[in-house]
Order: C-alpha cells, then sequence, then structure tokens
C-alpha cells in the first residue's frame, strides 16, 4: 500500500513538472490550456489509482499466487470479513523471484533465442557489402587495427566483455560480435571505448584533442580472387587474430559478411589464405 | 632492349627515382632481409616506439607514409600479439601539430629559423661556457644517439653534466642490481613468465603498464595451465580482477612486508640453506647509505629480520598476518617457481635502492633464482631505458658498458677507445637530473651554474617531479638557454629559447634494449616531416661546428673530429652535412664502435648485421665455434650463460666481495618522507594508464588512445567522496604542500583506492599533477619518489579558476 502511494504521488509530481518545464508553456496559450486538462487528467487518474489501489491489493495478488506463497491468506480473508483492517503480507517476506508472475523468467544473455545456423544471406549486393565494410572501417584506425568499443564498458574488468562477446549476441538490431582470438584473455589490452571515460565532467574543453591527427590507415579489403565465377574465392584479408571464421561471417557477424552456406564447418577447405598477406609472410627470408 | 624511346625515357626515371629514395632511407627497405610485400604494402619490423617491453610491429608503408600495423609474429617477446598502444604506435607519426623547422625565441616569440643558424646558436653557447652545458637525454634515446651524446658530452667537451630522463624511472632498479650483483640488468628474462607457477606483483600493474607481458602470463590459463597470480597493491587495479590474492598494503610499507617474507623464511627454517652457504654473503648499510655498504654476519642479519613477525607486519603494512604466512609459505617452497616483478613502485620510492635490495634478498634466501621461472626481475618504462641511459651509460657516473666515470681504469679504458688524450674524461661525476634542473633553476650568481641545457626525445616540463621549482624556475632567468629537440610541441618547448624538430621512429634508423637485455634494430622506412631531421645528426652536427670553431675536444688524439666517417672505400663522408648523413649507416658506425665497450663487464653484444636479421637479441650475445652468435637467457647460471665458470651450477661472476657471490641486504621499514596528517590527510599517488604513455605526447595526439581517456582525473574512495560531497566528474582542488591542482574526480572508476588515498594519471598536460608531487629521492640512485606525498582533497567552488591552457601559457610567454 505504501507502494501505491509513493507511485501516485511521484507521477502527479513528474506531470507537472513535465508541463512547467515545457518551452512552449510560456508563448504558445492554446497549449498552454491543453496542458492544464492534461494536468488535471493525469491527477484525477493518479488520485483514482491511489485509492483503486488501496482496494485492490489483496485481490488481485490471489489468483496468481501458487498457494504456497501467501501462507496466511486465509487468516488475512478471514479478517477481512470480519471487518477488521485488511493486512497485506510484507513484500520482505514474500519470496518473489521463486513464486512471482515473472518465476519462469530467467536473466541470462544464453537464453535469448538467437539466429539459427542456418540464417541466410545469400542476395548480398555490392552495396550491402560496401556499407558493412565502412561500418568495419569506422571502428578501426586502418585494416587489421583492433576495433574500438562503440559502448560504455566495465573499466575495472575483462570478464564482462565475454558475457555478451564470448559467443555473440544478437538482441534484435544490435550484434555483440563472437570473439575471434577467445585464447587471449585480457581484452581491454587491445580494445578501448570510442566514447572515453563518460566521467560527467563540466569543462568540454577537457575532452576535446589536442590537435587533430592525419594518419590514413589502409583500407578494408575487397573480395578475395576467383578462378573462374563459380569458383570459391580466396581470403583476402590476414588470418592472424582471426582464428574463428564465423565471428565475422557467422549469425553474428555483418549481415553483408555473413555466409551462405553457414552449415559447412571447415571454411578453410575451399577458401585458402594467401601466403603474402598472410602471417606466413614473416618467415619469407630474402636470399 | 625493344622498348619505344618514350617508354625508355618513362622507365629509366623511374628507376633512377626509385634508387634514389632507397638511398634517401638509407640502406633500408631495398637491403633489409626482413621487408616483405604483400597488396602494395611494403613490411618491415620495427621494436614498439612505447614502452620497455620491447614488442616488435611490422610496419605497413605505401607511398612513404605508415598506413598499418601488425604484431610481429617471428617475435619471441609478443608473439604476435601488441597492447592498443602498440597497434596504434604509427599514428604517432601524424599529429597535425608535428615541428616541422626549427624555431629560436626572439622578443618572447619562437620564430622560424634555418637549421644552420639553429647549430650556430648552439655552438655560441657552448664555446661560451662549455663547462655550464648540461644534456638532458632519455631512456627514449634510440642506442646509437645516446652513444654520440655522451662521446661528445664525455670524451669531447670533458664534461660529464649529461643524464636521462631515466633517472627519473629506474635508477633505483640499478642500484639494487650493482649492489646485490655488483652489474646491473635483470638475471633472468621473459621466458621467466611462461615458467613460473607463482607470479608476484610488487605495487605493478601489469595489465595497464606491461600488457602484453601480463597476456604472456595470463594467457597460460587460457591453455589449461594452473598459475597463481599474487597483486601486492595500494589499489585495486584492472591486474586486481585476474589475481588470486590482492594484498592492499600501506604506501611505503613493502619494506616491512619483505622483510615478513625473510623472517618466515628463517624462522620456519625453510630458507635455501645450501644456496645462501655457498652463492650469498649478508650486507647492510653503514650511517651513510652507499651503494657497497658493509659486511654483516648470518647471525646479525637473523637477529635485524627477528623484529618482522607477521603481527607486526600486519600492524606496519595493513595486510593480514595469514596473508604475509602465505608469502612465507610459497617462498619457502622448493617445488615452486617464484618471478618477481616490479616498476615504478620500487623504483620511484624514496628508499628505492632498499625495497629493490629486500626483493632480491628474499629470492636469494630462498633460492629461487636462477632457473627458469625463478627470478627478480625488474621492468623498465621506455623503450631502450636499459639499452640506452644503463648500457650506453648515458648518466653524469657512467661510461659507456657499465663503467664509471669515478675511476681511473675505466677513464683510460674509455679514453683508449675513443682514441682522446690521457686525462680528456673529467674525473668529477656530473650533475644528476634533479640536481642538472635544480642548478639550471637558480640564479647564476646564487650557484646556479648550468647555463645551457640541451633537452633530447624528452618532456621534463611535465615529467619532472615538484615543477615549479626544478623547471618553471627558469622562467625568470634571462641568462639560462633551454634547447629541445623534440617532434611536438610539450610542456618543454613552452619554456625553451631554441626548439629543433626532430625525426620519430621508422622516420631514421635505430636500435632499442628493452627490458630483457634484449637488443632490437630497424632501419628508417619513411622521410621525417619538413625539416625535422635525426637526433644524432643534431649532435654530430654540433659537434662539427664546435670542431671548426677549433674547440680542442672535438679532436681525438690524431687531430680526426670525433665522429669523422669514412665510406667503405676509406674516403671521409661529411656525415654531419644532413645531405651525406644517409649516405652511409651512421648507426652501424657508432653501434659497432661502442660494441668494443660492451666487453668489459659481459655485456657483449654482438655486430650490427645480426640484429638486422634477428628480431632482437639477448646480451651477452657470444660467438660460438661455427661463427654463429648465441644470446643468454639466465644470466649467472651454469646451464645457460657461457662466463660461468664450467662446471658451476650458478655464478655471480661480478660480485661485489670478489668471491662470486650475491649480497642478501637487510635494510629496516622507514616512515614515508612525508605521510598524511591531520591537516593533509590523503596518501596521493602517481602513475600511468594503458592508453597513455608517459606525458602523453604521442598517445594524446592519437584519436583512438586519447578518445578512451581524453583528460587526467583523481580517484577517491566513494566513502571519502561522500563525505566532502563529491560525485563522479566533479571539479576538486587537490592540494599539497608545493601547491594545487583542479581537476575532475572519478569514483569506482577503472581503479579503486582504499580510503584515506588518491590517485592521478600524470599524462595530461593540462592538468600537471608534478607540480604539486614531492619528488624526494632516494639517497643513493638520487630517483625521486612521485608515488606519496600528502594531499587534501575539497569539491571545487564553481568560480574557481581551472587548468591553464596551452593557449593561456602561449600567449603569456608571447
Amino acid at each position: 500500500m505504501k507502494y501505491a502511494e509513493v507511485e501516485s504521488t511521484t507521477s502527479e509530481a513528474a506531470a507537472l513538472h513535465r508541463i512547467n518545464r515545457s518551452p512552449m508553456n510560456r508563448n504558445y496559450e492554446p497549449h498552454k490550456k491543453s496542458s492544464r486538462v492534461v494536468a488535471i487528467v493525469v491527477v484525477t487518474i493518479a488520485v483514482s489509482g491511489y485509492f483503486m489501489g488501496l482496494r485492490q491489493t489483496s485481490s488481485s495478488l490471489g489468483p496468481a499466487q501458487p498457494v504456497s506463497a501467501i501462507t496466511e491468506d486465509s487468516l488475512r480473508r478471514a479478517a477481512e470479513k470480519t471487518n477488521s483492517i485488511p493486512t497485506a503480507a510484507a513484500y520482505r517476506d514474500v519470496n518473489w523471484l521463486a513464486n512471482g508472475q515473472n518465476a519462469t523468467w530467467t536473466n541470462h544473455l544464453s537464453k535469448l533465442v538467437q539466429p539459427t545456423l542456418t540464417t541466410k544471406t545469400e542476395n548480398a549486393s555490392d552495396v550491402d557489402r560496401e556499407a558493412a565494410l565502412t561500418a568495419r572501417s569506422a571502428r578501426r584506425a586502418y585494416n587489421g587495427a583492433p576495433p574500438v568499443v562503440p559502448h560504455p564498458i566495465a573499466q575495472d574488468s575483462s570478464a564482462s566483455c565475454l558475457a555478451c562477446h564470448g559467443e555473440g549476441l544478437v538482441v534484435k538490431d544490435r550484434i555483440a560480435s563472437k570473439i575471434s582470438h577467445p585464447h587471449y584473455a585480457n581484452c581491454t589490452q587491445c580494445h578501448v571505448p570510442s566514447l572515453g571515460t563518460r566521467i560527467p565532467i563540466a569543462e568540454a574543453s577537457l575532452k576535446e584533442p589536442l590537435t587533430e591527427n592525419v594518419f590514413v590507415g589502409a583500407k578494408e579489403p575487397q573480395q578475395g580472387s576467383r578462378a573462374w565465377p563459380k569458383a570459391p574465392p580466396t581470403i583476402p584479408h590476414s588470418t592472424a587474430m582471426r582464428s574463428d571464421c564465423m565471428s565475422c561471417h557467422g549469425a553474428t557477424g555483418l549481415y553483408a559478411l555473413r555466409t551462405p552456406h553457414p552449415e559447412r564447418q571447415s571454411c578453410q577447405q575451399c577458401h585458402v589464405p594467401n601466403a603474402e598477406r598472410d602471417q606466413r609472410q614473416f618467415l619469407v627470408q630474402k636470399p | 632492349m625493344n622498348l619505344p624511346r618514350r617508354e625508355f625515357l618513362k622507365t629509366s626515371a623511374l628507376a633512377a627515382a626509385t634508387a634514389f629514395v632507397a638511398q634517401r632511407v638509407g640502406v633500408s627497405a631495398a637491403l633489409s632481409p626482413t621487408a616483405s610485400e604483400s597488396d602494395g604494402i611494403q613490411w618491415d619490423k620495427a621494436p614498439c616506439r612505447f614502452c620497455g617491453t620491447g614488442c616488435h610491429v611490422r610496419v605497413g608503408v605505401r607511398d612513404g607514409k605508415v598506413v598499418a600495423i601488425q604484431g610481429e609474429q617471428l617475435a619471441e617477446v609478443n608473439k604476435g600479439l601488441l597492447c592498443v598502444k602498440g597497434y596504434h604506435v604509427g599514428l604517432a607519426l601524424y599529429g597535425k601539430d608535428r615541428l616541422t623547422t626549427p624555431l629560436l625565441r626572439k622578443n618572447g616569440k619562437l620564430e622560424p629559423i634555418s637549421w644552420d643558424e639553429a647549430i650556430e646558436v648552439i655552438a655560441d653557447r657552448i664555446m661560451a661556457a662549455p663547462d655550464k652545458f648540461a644534456f638532458y637525454g632519455s631512456g627514449q634515446w634510440t642506442i646509437p644517439e645516446g652513444y654520440a651524446a655522451n662521446k661528445f658530452m664525455k670524451a669531447g667537451l670533458s664534461n660529464n653534466h649529461i643524464d636521462p630522463n631515466a633517472r627519473l624511472c629506474m635508477s633505483s632498479a640499478v642500484t639494487g642490481y650493482l649492489s646485490v650483483y655488483g652489474v646491473d640488468e635483470p638475471a633472468g628474462c621473459y621466458d621467466d613468465f611462461d615458467k613460473c607457477d607463482v607470479l608476484i606483483l610488487w605495487g605493478n600493474n601489469m595489465a595497464e603498464m606491461h600488457p602484453v607481458l601480463f597476456s604472456r602470463f595470463i594467457d597460460r590459463r587460457m591453455r589449461g595451465e594452473k598459475v597463481m597470480l599474487i597483486d601486492l597493491t595500494t589499489r585495486r587495479t584492472r591486474t586486481s580482477d585476474f589475481a588470486d590474492e590482492v594484498l592492499l598494503f600501506k604506501p611505503h610499507s613493502d619494506l616491512a612486508i619483505a622483510n615478513g617474507i625473510a623472517h618466515l623464511l628463517l624462522k620456519n627454517g625453510t630458507y635455501d640453506k645450501a644456496f645462501v652457504e655457498k652463492h650469498c654473503n649478508f650486507r647492510k648499510d653503514t650511517s651513510e647509505p652507499s651503494l657497497n655498504g658493509q659486511a654483516m654476519s648470518f647471525e646479525e642479519y637473523r637477529a635485524a629480520m627477528e623484529h618482522y613477525t607477521p603481527e607486526e607486519v600486519e600492524r606496519i603494512s595493513g595486510v593480514p598476518a595469514a596473508k604475509i604466512r602465505l608469502l612465507g609459505e610459497l617462498f619457502g617452497r622448493r617445488d615452486l617457481r617464484i618471478t618477481s616483478t616490479w616498476c615504478m613502485g620500487f623504483n620511484q620510492h624514496s628508499r628505492g635502492t632498499n625495497i629493490n635490495r629486500l626483493c632480491h634478498g628474499i629470492h636469494l634466501l630462498s633460492g629461487h633464482i636462477g632457473r627458469p621461472g625463478d627470478a627478480p626481475t625488474s621492468l623498465t618504462g621506455q623503450p631502450s631505458a636499459c639499452g640506452t641511459a644503463r648500457e650506453v651509460g648515458t648518466l653524469c657516473h657512467f661510461l659507456p658498458g657499465g663503467r664509471l666515470v669515478a675511476k681511473a681504469e675505466d677513464r683510460a679504458d674509455a679514453e683508449k677507445l675513443w682514441n682522446v688524450p690521457a686525462g680528456r674524461i673529467n674525473p668529477k661525476i656530473g650533475y644528476h637530473t634533479v640536481l642538472l634542473w635544480e642548478k639550471f633553476c637558480t640564479p647564476s650568481d646564487k650557484g646556479g651554474d648550468i647555463q645551457t641545457v640541451w633537452v633530447q626525445v624528452t618532456n621534463p616540463g611535465q615529467s619532472l617531479p615538484n615543477l615549479h621549482k626544478l623547471f618553471r624556475g627558469k622562467k625568470n632567468l634571462a641568462d639560462k638557454f633551454l634547447i629541445v629537440s623534440d617532434v611536438y610541441p610539450t610542456a618543454t618547448t613552452e619554456l625553451a629559447d631554441l626548439v629543433l624538430p626532430s625525426a620519430l621512429w621508422v622516420e631514421k634508423n635505430g636500435m632499442f634494449g628493452n627490458s630483457e637485455r634484449r637488443t632490437q634494430q630497424w632501419f628508417k622506412m619513411v622521410e621525417p616531416p619538413g625539416q625535422a631531421r635525426d637526433d644524432a645528426w643534431q649532435t654530430i652536427a654540433v659537434a662539427r661546428k664546435l670542431f671548426e670553431r677549433g674547440h680542442p675536444g672535438m679532436k681525438d688524439k690524431d687531430g680526426r673530429f670525433l665522429f669523422a666517417v669514412s665510406d667503405p672505400s676509406g674516403k671521409e663522408v661529411p656525415v654531419w652535412d644532413w645531405e651525406h648523413y644517409y649516405n652511409v649507416n651512421v648507426d652501424k658506425i657508432l653501434f659497432e664502435e661502442y660494441r668494443t665497450f660492451t666487453r668489459y663487464k659481459h655485456k657483449d653484444l654482438a655486430p650490427y648485421d645480426e640484429y638486422v636479421k634477428a628480431r632482437g637479441l639477448r646480451w651477452p650475445v657470444v660467438q660460438q665455434a661455427d661463427g654463429s652468435w648465441r644470446e643468454t637467457k639466465f644470466r649467472f647460471s651454469g646451464f645457460d650463460d657461457p662466463y660461468v665458470r664450467k662446471g658451476a651450477e650458478f655464478q655471480f661472476y661480478h660480485s661485489v666481495t670478489k668471491d662470486d657471490r650475491a649480497l642478501i641486504w637487510f635494510a629496516p621499514y622507514e616512515k614515508a618522507t612525508e605521510e598524511p596528517d591531520e591537516e593533509y590527510p590523503f596518501w596521493l599517488c602517481t602513475g600511468r594508464v594503458l592508453e597513455h604513455w608517459h606525458t602523453g605526447t604521442l598517445t594524446m595526439r592519437i584519436p583512438q588512445l586519447s578518445g578512451s581517456v581524453p583528460h587526467a582525473y583523481v580517484e577517491i574512495h566513494p566513502e571519502d567522496a561522500a563525505e566532502r560531497g563529491i560525485r563522479s566528474g566533479d571539479s576538486v582542488i587537490v592540494k599539497t604542500r608545493r601547491g594545487e591542482l583542479k581537476l575532475p574526480a572519478w569514483i569506482n572508476g577503472r581503479a579503486k583506492v582504499p580510503r584515506g588515498s588518491l590517485f592521478i594519471p600524470f599524462f595530461d598536460e593540462r592538468l600537471l599533477v608534478n607540480e604539486i608531487t614531492l619528488g624526494d629521492p632516494d639517497p643513493i640512485s638520487k630517483e625521486p619518489d612521485y608515488k606519496k606525498c600528502a594531499a587534501t582533497i575539497r569539491k571545487a567552488a564553481p568560480s574557481e579558476h581551472g587548468s591553464v591552457s596551452r593557449s593561456e601559457i602561449n600567449s603569456a610567454n608571447g
């Protein structure tokens, strides 16, 4: 009951607050009037909601609850029938996680429904591919540079990175790519957040760089070469740090870069790297 | 040849142009055996420009510009992996405000002048008072650059006022090695990280400061190996996140913890009796701290350690007695391999030499030394702090090869190798860094007898402690003259009278020496911008100018120029003329000359061409019967070090006591110089973050790095902050007895300080924490303590004056 009370007063206050702060409020009369109407409606709903809340507490809890959750239910109903003051079970006494309406819901990323292995991209156009490569290079200083992180990070821990990037994760249009070099443990050694520490400082000038940098990095490679039109293309990039092809070309990769035949497991059976640009070049010693 | 005439002309013009470029770029691309090509990009190896780890990168060059970087797969140090700085090192060359022309201050403003004028100006200053000239160098000097400067000063000007910024970061490690083994630098190497069962980090945030080495150890877990990480620290860091034990200790109490371990080894009888009896002597300081101290007996040592019971150590350090016992037990076990590492936590310590000695001491006492995985190893912060500062000896008391200015015999040898008359080298030790800057910032009539300082490859205007006293004092002294060779405007160039634009990293040939005695070489790959030129050339050009003006020191015994260089046909090459500097490989010539010095103290270096082929070699590099050159991983260990007597398991062949034994030192716990009190109740610590390297001159100009950590901040414990009404992002004033600094607070950010502690990184030139640090030096190494002083903190009022911006400073100067 306390809960309902707090909720109604805050929603009231919030509504009033919004109205007062509206910049149009001061110089646009018709709007002012309509705002007042809105305010009255909101207040009315909030106040009536408060009393509705008082009425429903015990009854609305009942049907969805397993019997075991509310052991004192019968006692309370008995008390209501005798017209004494209704007593709700204290919130702390109710094991909501085990018995509440969301008892079957689990907060674990791995339980999210993920695109299946057979999600295909057969008709990626050159435009799609170009867009994917542009998206890739936006986060890299040059082709082969470790990408910067486009979101805030846990500054003190690498373990949290792998919660999403360990196996890769798709939530609607947001993609967390799968780590392509899982034998390395210290993620933040190479991947740093692009939007800084996010310390909310007042002096904006401190966030400005000292100067511009005029470095121009090597570009993302285009498609590999094919011996004839239907031949498997060669790998157009180095495979160093890219031990898992599926991190870019699987379901958590960018749309136009995904393989059209994800059911096939052994990529390098057909697609071969180029010794020149691959790490094997380092072994080449001139005579 | 059946080419049409026009085609032929075009082809030959192209060939000539290519040959010219190849020549201008020295002996580089065309001749390098490690170069390769793909996708129109020319790749070659180079050590990373940043820290002392010494990772190798592959630098990708197209159309005369660096366009990409890869980790070098063949490099043993990093095995293809880099850190975020290493991956972006190529961008360091391309900040928009590169210095491209010499600048002389005229009526308060820096104005462009020609190189000829600049060299004349320097020559004027030196000729006027050669003994009041000082050279302030760097652990980022390449080996040949440092060697040229050292020779210029000691053999040319008979002046020992040359010291590097490395004095500020590793001289306590040097005095530690010298007083324990009689010779500098670690016995072990990075292979220890592959072999140890336990890694103990002493005040060392390795995950951020030496990330590639940290990964080399921690990634063993990903391969299923069981390894233990113990993080002895004064604040929780990213390193702590990986640690099995995080032992938070009170600043300066590491002295007590090391003694607590020795106490337990002795009390439990778990010290390595056989090893100690055969290979160790005991030592303590005399009443005045000194490098070599005096002998003490084992019984005296045992009695001195009696005091450091686990309970007493807990009282001093705050580390629970049970955890001290755990450390004691680990060291007492023979079946484990234990490696200790440290960096600035030990070295920037007003008892830096002592804590280095104590750490070596517990490894010697427990026999955890000399086998792969058993090693006490210091890490360095600069790419050539070892190679240039320590080995070339660009310090005020050193000669190349680890020899001493104060020793007549060492001087005589150096004079012979340099072919200069006997007595040329001044026997008096020069000014060490702190003293050098103090003398420069003191008026001449009040004993400030340094009038001109030439700074190369470093930024003392930001990195010296107590800047008001040691650097800014120069501002009002009209007769003092500051020369700065650098690549970007810095806090140092702000006060400079003459600024010289320098070539950076792969814009020149170079050699570095990393933390594990590994000497590395690279070739010039791209041209420096504008009129920027090599630092070694600058030194040689000034030397030549002095020679032409008749300075006697610039001639050798036979009247030849000190830096005379001949081509293979024996004809002298005028390398002081920039047009001819790359006609020969000056680096190779200087290195081959320097190499002769390295034989005296068993720091043997191989010929230059061996380093061209290798991804670094660890000294001593000794030639085998078949003519090949073999590096040494484990010094003083019979199974690997060719200088150990045949049949001996260990031999500390540079022993201070001349009996092949290492010294186990006793040193007491002592309080820090300035500890928190009622007026200044906080400990203030300073340091680095992963993204920025030292004073940020390079990393603050790399968008990916400055974008991640754009500015400095102060870390404060949430409860301390709450008591003062401070929230994350609020501007606060941190005040010490030397001044105050306004900057944003960061609570529960990347690292977490305990209550009563503050931490500020020093990379941000707009928020100079070194204006308020104490910098009390260690009595033996003269290295300042940046890690401890007393401070107070409060929320800043909105009206309070903020940080001083660069443009304000410039307009104030102008």
